[in-house]
């Protein structure tokens, strides 16, 4: 533990470094506008922001480094900031991704399939569903399975039930345009 | 047993929920599309807003609808968010196209950066005259001022609608009771008197760039709103200010504010003790003769012209409804779609507008790129 | 008065309220989406039935914005922001129901304050609001983000980092007073911005979502609920403190662009500092937070509608479009309109107030059945949080664009809250940070033409209070100033 540097360090050089990125794009990108005047130009906002970002990253890195020494004297002091810490578990991450991943499925459906729109009237009552309705019950279907439910009435009733009540209430009652 | 329950009764509520809201909306849609006729049984049974609408009137014999355009709902977007002048223009055209197109228009609202947002959405439809669009004038200074690579040419104008006049006020307690009292101050502080304006190439602001160019140099800062700027004058912040005559209404009834000018070459019929600033300063003419707030209605450019046409006879029935010349008159607009009727005058019609604002804005370092590189001339070479 | 109520009237009032309802409990259905909705229904309608559907739903959204906060940490507005801070740890320990109900009555009694002060203090209260200076809004602004300490007890400095992670967001796009384009790196989507909808959907709703697949392994699928009994004097036991909040509310909301979320900010921090022994510490499912922020964002409807209706300046998005549907019935808000037009301000009052009953009628209706929502298997809901996610950030422009930053900003957000950074004062910089770039560049802009440019912006009084409040709240969490301050204090 003495060895490794305090993740609040990490993240002070981390934010010190977007502040200071922020400082130089706002200082540039000025230079290059046509319009001259700090008042009104619109990077002096954008420069504040940078300088006070540097300024919070450097406290931030302060207080890692003040943490750091206290942690080296007090052996008590280390237990308490160890447990303030939720370091990350790497089988978890991957969970996350593979979370992530569906769901950048589920975006690529969206934004590649073309499904034309099947319009149904039932009575009075106009459905229509199209790409959005699709990729929604394959999506739901494929997130619950990966997350252990394995009833397969559920598995089939709920991405439907849902798809049906998220499309009426907003293609049909709502006018959203729904991809 | 109790993860069915819970199950049961969340697919319940949510049933309900719908249930809810599809009683809700129907009753909303029946009610909106029924106000032609009165509510009548037959309407409940009968959803569908076209099959309503279009009875509604050719009950009035009044439809100019050909049986192929329009045969579905149509989509008009205001490049600006609800409550602005556009919104308020747009949403008024759109009701009374309804009810000579006989078909509904859903109107949505796509705001930010100027306008140039659903400008650009519109753009991006299929040119088949169901989507259209009321714009503001910076549609024709997108391009100098480096905004979106848009313009009036862009688009075909089925009709200019109105422009809303320009106001120059003071406080309340300001020390300026008339325009030359005004005008000799900015005179001998140049730089020094305030003005607010509704934004950098907006009405407001090319209005200050005319005093620029007429020798009178004001400190002009950009608000957000031209009713912001205007709040600025009445809180005692800003010196003067130059409002639409739509937003300035209620505070010259109160007497927050004094009217010391209006912008253009003749009086406001609404309101006839306000002079006009040629009265004062008659070599602003060349500059007046514009309305500096302008409001068109366009469709895609490529939209074939029996659409345009449909658009442009029932734009005109629009223009004769008493409901529109009341409104009008109510807003104290200037209306500019009386003066340009056919395609010619309205071509000439833009063109010269393009012409005196961009050279004004790029001559004063307020547009980035040269009115020349889009091929617009110079007033008066 | 009277004459403008009947059934019918009342009955437009109901179906907003449960429209409202609906509309406000969906993540991503904005109430200003469904007012906007509302305007083009109801063009045709007589301006009183119009504006009755149109303050049900207004009343009831932002309340409702509450549900969503608390039962599956998504706040429905920003401006519910602060209530998922306790509101959410409550109904983790199964005390969804008590959750509930306390924010019903307070956004109640918040609601009635509000509309309450707009009937009573119109008048005065819009000449304050004009008596703000540029710079004043930029402080007020800056005040509402130092109070961010308060729900980032753990570590001032992250907090404030968080706000500026969020201002930097708010500046992608055109800039607020000139249209330049700003970090947008040529990506023609980010030109208009980045809507709030989609930031407040992932960072909140994603990321909660991802958190919840982060930690299956080690917490349980099913959530259990406690006995369902709440007594009322128990809830209605800090009504000294939600007064106060409503207070705070209704002022901030009368001034326009900050809005319900500051107010809930201001107002959390107030009710952290006066109430010294909270049964349940603040952050932790204090039912105090709840008080302090459904009172103070239900009081600023009443705030908003002040300067909408006697300047025509709308306080926040939804007040913009009544005001477009008060331009489209041909009446002009502004200083003449509640002498000229009294039946039109009094059905608006009396719309609002017979909606806060409805509120209060719809809440508790509402409340013990929809709570039941947190004992749906996690491995069910959070799918079907996820695909409301997707569908609330689309929803909002129309564009998929806003889907895939919905995502990025839900693993930023889990990212965040892997690291102890609060999600709160981001939102919060977000919203705020047009506001605050313009205000601040116009007061620059207003000084450096004045003989001297400080005096003329910090001289008014509002600034010097303002200043000093903002200095004093960052002073008080810098440890080292705060050291010094306590050993001052020691000494003496």
């Amino acid at each position: 533990m003495k060895n490794k540097i305090h993740s609040l360090i990490v993240e002070g050089v981390l934010f010190c470094g977007s502040g200071l990125g922020l400082l130089s794009y706002s200082l540039i990108s000025y230079g290059k506008s046509f319009n001259k005047d700090w008042a009104q130009s619109p990077y002096l906002f954008p420069l504040l922001v940078g300088l006070a970002m540097t300024g919070l990253s450097i406290w931030l890195a302060g207080e890692g480094i003040q943490t750091m020494k206290k942690e080296a004297v007090d052996l008590d002091g280390r237990r308490e900031a160890g447990n303030t810490k939720k370091p990350i578990i790497w089988g978890q991450i991957s969970e996350v991704l593979i979370a992530l991943v569906l769901c950048g499925i589920y975006y690529l459906l969206l934004v590649s399939l073309k499904i034309p729109y099947v319009t149904i009237g039932i009575f009075s009552f106009m459905y229509t569903f199209s790409t959005f309705e699709v990729a929604t019950v394959i999506f739901l279907a494929a997130m619950m399975a990966f997350m252990g439910v394995r009833k397969l009435p559920i598995l089939l009733l709920v991405p439907l039930g849902t798809t049906l009540f998220l499309s009426i209430a907003f293609r049909t009652l709502l006018h959203v345009l729904l991809p | 047993m109790k993860k069915m329950i819970a199950l049961t009764t969340a697919a319940a509520m949510c049933l309900s929920l719908a249930a809810c809201s599809v009683s809700t909306s129907s009753k909303e849609t029946t009610a909106a599309e029924t106000t032609v006729a009165d509510k009548t049984e037959t309407a409940e049974e009968d959803t569908t807003a076209a099959a309503e609408a279009t009875e509604a009137s050719e009950a009035e014999g009044d439809l100019v609808a050909t049986a192929d355009y329009p045969t579905k709902p149509l989509t008009m977007i205001i490049p600006y968010g609800a409550g602005g002048t556009t919104d308020t223009w747009g949403r008024k055209l759109a009701v009374l196209l309804e009810k000579y197109l006989g078909q509904s228009i859903t109107v949505t609202n796509q705001g930010g950066a100027s306008g140039s947002i659903g400008s650009q959405f519109v753009k991006d439809q299929p040119s088949d005259g169901y989507t259209l669009l009321v714009c503001a004038e910076t549609m024709g200074t997108y391009r100098t001022m480096n905004i979106c690579d848009l313009g009036y040419d862009d688009f075909t104008v089925i009709s200019p609608l109105v422009g809303d006049p320009k106001v120059l006020v003071v406080g309340k307690d300001s020390k300026y009771n008339t325009l030359e009292e005004l005008l000799e101050d900015i005179k001998a502080n140049p730089g020094k008197i305030t003005m607010s304006h509704s934004g950098p190439g907006g009405s407001g602001h090319n209005q200050g760039l005319v005093l620029k160019e007429l020798g009178y140099e004001v400190a002009m800062t950009s608000f957000d709103s031209g009713n912001d700027a205007l709040l600025g004058v009445i809180g005692g912040q800003v010196d003067f200010t130059n409002p639409n005559i739509s937003t300035l209404g209620g505070y010259i009834e109160s007497g927050d504010v004094k009217a010391l000018a209006v912008f253009s070459s003749e009086r406001m019929e609404a309101y006839p003790d306000i002079p006009a600033f040629t009265e004062t300063v008659p070599e602003a003419e060349s500059y007046l003769n514009i309305p500096y707030t302008l409001l068109s209605f366009v469709v895609n450019k490529d939209t074939p012209q029996e659409v345009v046409d449909v658009l442009k006879a029932a734009t005109e029935k629009v223009f004769a409804d008493p409901e529109w010349t009341e409104f009008v008159k109510a807003n104290a607009a200037d209306p500019v779609f009386e003066k340009y009727t056919d395609d010619a005058s309205i071509q000439e019609f833009y063109d010269n507008w393009k012409s005196i604002i961009c050279w004004l804005q790029y001559e004063n370092g307020v547009a980035e790129k040269s009115p020349e590189e889009f091929g617009i001339k110079k007033a008066g070479e | 008065m009277l004459s403008v109520i009947d059934a019918r009237f009342i009955l437009m009032v109901l179906v907003g309220s449960v429209a409202g309802l609906f509309v406000g409990a969906i993540p991503g259905l904005s109430v200003s989406m469904a007012t906007a909705l509302l305007v083009s229904i109801t063009y045709t309608w007589e301006h009183s039935d119009a504006l009755a559907m149109i303050m049900g739903v207004y009343v009831v959204g932002v309340f409702s914005g509450a549900v969503s906060a608390i039962l599956i940490n998504i706040p429905g507005a920003p401006s519910s922001v602060v209530t998922t801070l306790d509101g959410y740890p409550m109904s983790k320990k199964g005390q969804a129901y008590k959750a509930l109900y306390t924010a019903t009555i307070y956004s109640f009694t918040g609601s009635l304050f509000g509309l309450l002060a707009l009937g009573l203090l119109a008048t005065p209260v819009s000449r304050i609001a004009l008596k703000f200076t540029k710079m004043d809004y930029f402080l007020l602004a800056f005040f509402g983000l130092t109070t961010v300490g308060s729900v980032s007890s753990k570590n001032y400095a992250k907090g404030l980092i968080s706000v500026m992670l969020g201002l930097i967001i708010s500046m992608i796009g055109l800039d607020p007073l000139m249209g330049t384009r700003r970090l947008t790196f040529g990506v023609q989507n980010l030109t208009g911005g980045i809507s709030t909808v989609p930031a407040l959907v992932g960072f909140f709703g994603f990321a909660e979502v991802l958190s919840v697949i982060y930690n299956r392994k080690q917490e349980e699928n099913v959530l259990t609920m406690e006995r369902m009994k709440v007594s009322l004097r128990e809830v209605l036991k800090g009504w000294k403190l939600s007064l106060y909040t409503s207070a705070i509310g209704m002022l901030v909301g009368a001034l326009p662009g900050a809005g319900g979320p500051v107010a809930s900010f201001i107002a959390y921090n107030e009710a952290k500092r006066l109430t010294k022994n909270p049964e349940i510490p603040f952050g932790e499912g204090a039912v105090e937070g709840i008080m302090a922020s459904e009172s103070s964002n239900n009081a600023c409807i009443g705030g908003a509608l002040i300067p909408m209706l006697t300047l025509a300046v709308p306080g926040d998005a939804v007040t913009a479009i009544i005001l477009s549907v008060f331009y489209v019935h041909g009446l002009q808000p502004g200083p003449m309109f509640i002498r000229q037009n009294p039946e039109a301000f009094y059905s608006i009052l009396a719309a609002g107030i017979i909606a806060c009953f409805a509120l209060l009628a719809l809440g508790l209706l509402v409340a013990p059945r929809i709570c039941k929502v947190i004992t749906i298997p996690k491995n069910i809901m959070i799918p079907v949080v996820a695909s409301l996610c997707v569908i609330g950030s689309f929803a909002c422009n129309n564009r998929l664009f806003d889907v895939a930053l919905m995502f990025l900003f839900g693993f930023i957000g889990f990212l965040m809250r892997r690291f102890d950074y609060p999600v709160a004062p981001l939102i919060l910089a977000m919203v705020l940070g047009k506001m605050m770039d313009s205000n601040f560049r116009q007061a620059v802009s207003l000084a450096s033409s004045a003989e001297n440019p400080l005096i003329s912006m910090f001289g008014h009084p509002f600034t010097i209070i303002l200043s000093l409040c903002s200095l004093g709240v960052l002073l008080s969490n810098i440890p080292w100033t705060r050291r010094y301050i306590d050993q001052m204090l020691h000494r003496k």
